[in-house]
């Protein structure tokens, strides 16, 4: 008895302490992210302001419910189909090679000895990330314009023919793979990087000690080290497989008609509907599929991570 | 082969993988010298288009017309960063706004983040799967921006206040998941059953213990945090009136002259726009200088501090 | 601790332990949610002071975020006089037209907004009951109001009731070829006619390309050519249309998809084959905008006979005449450039003060001249009757002058003593409306709300295609067989029958 009151205690003391610790950081969701919750009523409304009164009120008490007729909209563009496949390819694209070529850079960098040159290619590499991404549409554009771009001008000067880059839609899924993994792969970088530093040093003494390779460090000391980390950033992003990066796809590819076939996202699409007149509950109702499916998908992968021993690394 | 390897690293001075200076030394010179090299050259492809990008920045607007987008252009100008100069009070006074919603704001940020991935990462805490689902279900159940905005700005107060700057996006559920598996992955249970039998309660073991040894990962969030403070103009664009100009940050300020600049050029199709002149292309290419200087600038700084962050004497 | 909620089943206070501080924080929670719910009900009631002159709210437009950097200064002068004359005086907020969007639909307080048809979308927010009503109170209280807008009360009322105050300024469409008139005419000594057609461009075109072979004549952004679409009247987005050309016939008021149109399609046509000629620039679909840097020959606008907003030599780089190609035509949408609404929720007393306060700007024109131009002898100077701005005043205080009220009512700006603009332009230009082809739906507006769904699809297959059709990359033809073909999968002929029920009703009712 007695122990198990001490036990009690000291239990509700941790909690105590460390529900305080992160008293803050709740008090933040709650604002920020609970409060408006609420709104996601909007996907099955339509929204009507009632003069006088502010939001919450004229989307509880003067919208009308009207069922699912808001998701409609998503499902009369007889290229949907496309568009899907393209979202789920790009996603897929992006995962793998956004986990190999950021993973590979930072083993890589953190082998090398100089640290000025180590921090020059980690400063060249997370550059990009910092443009915005009409930055890089018009970087682009300064690239594959036909009659101004440096491409075309290069090979005006071997004799070839220009390329019409932004009528040809068979070259831009390698053209936006390559825009992505450029822009995106320092900043994945730089966080396995962490990682990496923060490796027990005991491992690389009980390595060198054995007498491993090079290879066999990477094989069996960083690369389960960094498993945990690689896991979560996949479940994350599988969560967001149905939504794309607006600007890539839009921006870069300046909205080209002829580019749609390839690039043409599911963003992209509720974009170009919603562009020209507004329509809060369209918005919200696009959003609930997008994240609705995102979330089926992250919790089902999280359990079969459970399942397989990936108790590290799922939520 | 394995003789080889010995060999080799009996000719070398330092022994085995050392991680004092932030690097893994497994590798001899001629190795270290190849990879240097290759990364070196990635490393500028990389900058390519920031260069072409910068180069532009400085090339005429006449150039540009005739003779297109070049890494060698005609005639240089300075059109474009007259052109921002003849703005300088508006981007000074935003500097002071930006400053300080930068600095607060990552301070606050990194607290945010760091309890909440230490709550989440003590497989004690009770509460730890309640505290799991209110992270991550914002990631995508959202009220959506009108709803937000309501809040913000009818419940909050927030409208035009400094404090929806500092605030709005302080937490990120994606940073604080990612902390959270450092922690779990980083700080050795031994160390922590040490501090408690000590009588140290949650919080100081949080100060005293966590946040040092995780050095690595709170630099590398702080910085994220810090430049997207830094780059931030959203939060202006929906809770910043026009008369409300001083709390523009210095992103929202040449958020804004881009937009004016595009107005003016393209103005025709609205009836009766007036033409003005501005040096459009150049000009644009300008605005990223001016963005990511101060990263150019800071990142050396803080870079060198991303590095071992377990010290073989902790542990003991 | 006291147990105030109550003991459970073990005799456990229902707050403490494990369940307990879920208890707490539910209850925390709920309550939270309680008392933000009741403060999203009511909104702050402003309260009038007698004696102390009525402050109004007036929103209005700005491209970027910004205000005049002298708007504090001016408002100061023209409150002086308003509070003067009526005691009234305002405070100006800039918005885009996303944060027009956003605070409009969350209820944000105002007293009067700018409204257009491209801004704040007038005929929705008015359809949605957002906007005062005003149809009996500008009467009464505003009779000079009323008669100086009089007769275009009609783009402001909706379904027989005035909702807004229309900003009187160029109401029908013209369109303009903007031609560098020192290389047609000096040099190679053409004559510029007043007004010619769409095609009759191509021999300058060809002349001019053949002077620059390397360079191209003709240069367009991804909208295509500015204006080009107003040859027929929008009725639902871009893509469902009635030509100008059948006004007064039979077909005046039969609404067609746009790809039908004879007229503009036929000048699209015309743009592919110059593209394909290279009179246009190959990556016009790419293009945002032309800057002023390019020194085309031939560019084209929206404006009004008479306008000088081209003509300054040192900005375009020659002399500039006009050469107008379609119009004027009008319809409800070419004459909703500019109208100021009243909030709905606004009291009586605001609604009267704000009307007054549009009558001062229509009848005074001292004041009407600093709310659009700023203050005489430092944003502006006044010469023969027009106005010329200083540097001060293009520096610190421009905007166009629908921003801040009816343009017929202010003094019309030169480009310079050498170039004045004639006082009476805007009599000029409202002579030459008579002879407008004038649509006949006579003030029709279409209501989306029973095909939102086909709109938004609609919208999104047009804004995919339209890029290259109206710039002329693609085959006209082939890419009006595409888009059709989608548009129709879309529900295209769904939204077209049900446009053309709504006009034929209103014709019905309203006539």
């Amino acid at each position: 008895m007695k122990r198990g009151k001490k036990k009690n205690r000291r239990i509700r003391g941790k909690n105590r302490s460390l529900i305080l610790l992160s008293m803050p950081s709740l008090i933040w969701y709650i604002l920020f992210c609970y409060l408006p919750v609420v709104g996601i009523i909007l996907a099955f409304k339509r929204y009507r302001l009632i003069p006088g009164k502010g939001f919450f009120y004229s989307l509880i008490n003067g919208s009308e419910w009207v069922g699912f007729e808001n998701f409609r909209f998503l499902f009369l563009n007889p290229e949907i189909g496309k568009v899907i496949r393209n979202t789920l390819l790009y996603n897929m694209a992006f995962l793998i090679l956004g986990t190999v070529i950021p993973v590979m850079l930072a083993v890589g960098i953190s082998y090398i000895h100089s640290g000025r040159i180590r921090r020059f290619v980690q400063i060249s590499l997370l550059l990009p990330y910092f443009l915005s991404w009409i930055i890089v549409s018009y970087s682009v554009y300064a690239f594959l314009s036909y009659d101004r771009g440096v491409v075309n001008s290069v090979l005006g000067s071997m004799g070839i023919q220009g390329f019409r880059f932004y009528q040809s839609p068979s070259l831009w899924p390698f053209i936006l793979c390559a825009v992505n993994v450029w822009k995106s792969s320092g900043y994945m970088m730089m966080l396995y990087y962490a990682r990496l530093m923060a490796i027990d040093t005991e491992l690389f003494d009980a390595a060198a000690v054995d007498g491993a390779s090079n290879f066999k460090v990477i094989r069996y000391i960083i690369l389960p080290e960094l498993k945990n980390v690689i896991l979560v950033m996949t479940l994350l992003n599988l969560g967001n497989i149905l939504s794309t990066d607006f600007g890539l796809f839009y921006q870069v590819t300046r909205n080209s008609g002829s580019l749609l076939s390839t690039t043409e996202t599911i963003d992209v699409f509720i974009y170009k509907a919603l562009m020209e007149k507004s329509n809060y509950g369209f918005s919200a109702a696009a959003s609930l599929i997008q994240n609705g499916i995102g979330c089926i998908i992250l919790v089902t992968a999280n359990r079969l991570l459970k399942k397989n021993g990936g108790g590290g690394a799922a939520l | 082969m394995n003789i080889k390897r010995q060999g080799k690293r009996n000719k070398k001075k330092n022994n085995g993988f050392q991680r004092e200076q932030g690097y893994i030394s497994g590798l001899g010179r001629t190795a270290d010298i190849i990879l240097s090299v290759v990364l070196i050259l990635i490393s500028l492809l990389a900058l390519l288009p920031v260069i072409l990008v910068i180069i532009i920045s400085f090339s005429s607007e006449e150039a540009i017309i005739e003779s297109g987008y070049s890494f060698f252009p005609e005639e240089l100008s300075l059109d474009a960063y007259r052109y921002l100069s003849g703005h300088l009070g508006k981007i000074l006074q935003s500097l002071g706004v930006t400053l300080l919603v930068t600095v607060i704001g990552t301070v606050l940020s990194l607290f945010l983040i760091s309890t909440m991935a230490y709550a989440l990462s003590r497989k004690d805490f009770l509460l730890r799967k309640l505290y799991t689902t209110i992270v991550v279900i914002p990631v995508f159940f959202g009220g959506g921006i009108a709803s937000s905005y309501a809040v913000n700005t009818q419940f909050l107060g927030l409208k035009n206040s400094i404090w929806a700057l500092i605030l709005i996006p302080a937490c990120s559920s994606w940073y604080i998941i990612v902390m959270r598996t450092y922690f779990l992955s980083n700080i050795p249970p031994e160390i922590l059953e040490a501090a408690r039998l000590d009588g140290a309660s949650d919080a100081r073991i949080f100060f005293r213990f966590v946040i040092p040894l995780s050095k690595p990962i709170m630099i590398t969030v702080g910085l994220f945090e810090a430049f997207s403070y830094w780059n931030s103009w959203y939060e202006n664009l929906l809770y910043t009136d026009s008369n409300h100009s001083g709390l523009y940050t210095l992103q929202y300020v040449l958020y804004n002259m881009e937009k004016n600049v595009s107005f003016l050029t393209s103005g025709d199709s609205i009836s009766g726009l007036s033409a003005a002149r501005v040096p459009t292309e150049s000009f644009r290419m300008a605005l990223v200088v001016v963005i990511i200087l101060p990263i150019l600038v800071t990142y050396p700084m803080f870079g060198r501090h991303i590095k071992n962050g377990l010290n073989a004497g902790a542990g003991k | 601790m006291e147990c105030v909620m109550g003991r459970s089943n073990n005799g456990r206070c229902v707050l403490s332990g494990k369940k307990g501080l879920r208890r707490r924080l539910t209850g925390a929670f709920l309550a939270l949610m309680t008392a933000f719910l009741c403060t999203g009900c009511g909104e702050k009631v402003e309260d009038d002071r007698t004696g102390a002159p009525t402050e109004l709210i007036w929103w209005t437009y700005t491209p970027d975020g910004n205000a005049p950097d002298d708007l504090e200064k001016v408002l100061e002068a023209a409150n002086r006089i308003s509070a003067e004359r009526i005691g009234v005086t305002v405070k100006m907020i800039y918005k885009t037209t996303e944060q027009f969007e956003l605070d409009q639909t969350t209820g944000e307080y105002y007293d009067m907004t700018f409204s257009c048809d491209w801004c704040n979308n007038f005929d929705v927010n008015a359809g949605r009951g957002y906007y005062y009503d005003i149809s009996e109170l500008v009467k009464t209280e505003a009779p000079e109001l009323y008669s100086s807008v009089d007769p275009w009360w009609e783009t402001g009322t909706l379904k027989g009731r005035i909702y807004g105050v229309p900003m009187l300024k160029d109401l029908g469409a013209e369109v303009f070829f903007r031609l560098n008139s020192d290389y047609f005419e000096t040099e190679k000594g053409l004559t510029l006619p007043e007004e010619m057609s769409f095609g009759e461009l191509e021999p300058l075109l060809k002349a001019w390309k053949e002077d620059n072979p390397g360079d191209y004549p003709f240069y367009i952004s991804k909208g295509g050519v500015a204006g080009l679409f107003q040859v027929h009247e929008r009725i639902v987005g871009n893509y469902l249309v009635i030509p100008y050309s059948k006004a007064g016939t039979s077909e005046g008021t039969r609404i067609i998809p746009v790809f039908d149109d004879e007229e503009y399609v036929g000048m699209l046509r015309k743009m592919h084959e110059w593209y394909e000629a290279g009179y246009i620039n190959p990556d016009a679909a790419a293009v945002e905008e032309v800057p002023y840097s390019i020194k085309c020959p031939v560019r084209t606008g929206t404006a009004w006979t008479g306008f000088k907003g081209w003509s300054d030599r040192e900005t375009i780089g020659f002399n500039v005449k006009l050469v107008r190609f379609i119009g004027p035509n009008m319809s409800r949408s070419t004459q909703q450039g500019s109208l100021i609404a009243i909030n709905a929720a606004a009291s009586e007393e605001k609604a009267k003060a704000c009307l007054k306060y549009m009558q001062l700007m229509y009848t005074d024109r001292k004041f009407r001249d600093t709310l659009a131009y700023g203050i005489e002898g430092e944003h502006f100077d006044y010469y023969k009757d027009t106005v010329i701005r200083t540097a001060a005043g293009t520096e610190h205080y421009m905007q166009d002058a629908f921003v801040t009220g009816p343009a017929i009512s202010a003094s019309v700006v030169s480009a310079g003593k050498d170039d004045t603009a004639d006082p009476e332009q805007w009599d000029k230009v409202y002579e030459g409306y008579k002879n407008a082809r004038i649509s006949d739906t006579q003030g029709f507006s279409f209501d989306p709300a029973p095909v939102e769904a086909e709109i938004a699809a609609l919208d999104a297959i047009w804004s995919s295609y339209a890029s290259e059709l109206v710039t002329g990359t693609l085959d006209t033809d082939e890419t009006i067989k595409l888009m059709r073909g989608q548009m129709e999968k879309a529900g295209l002929e769904k939204v077209q029958e049900e446009a053309q029920r709504q006009l034929d009703e209103y014709l019905e009712k309203f006539r």
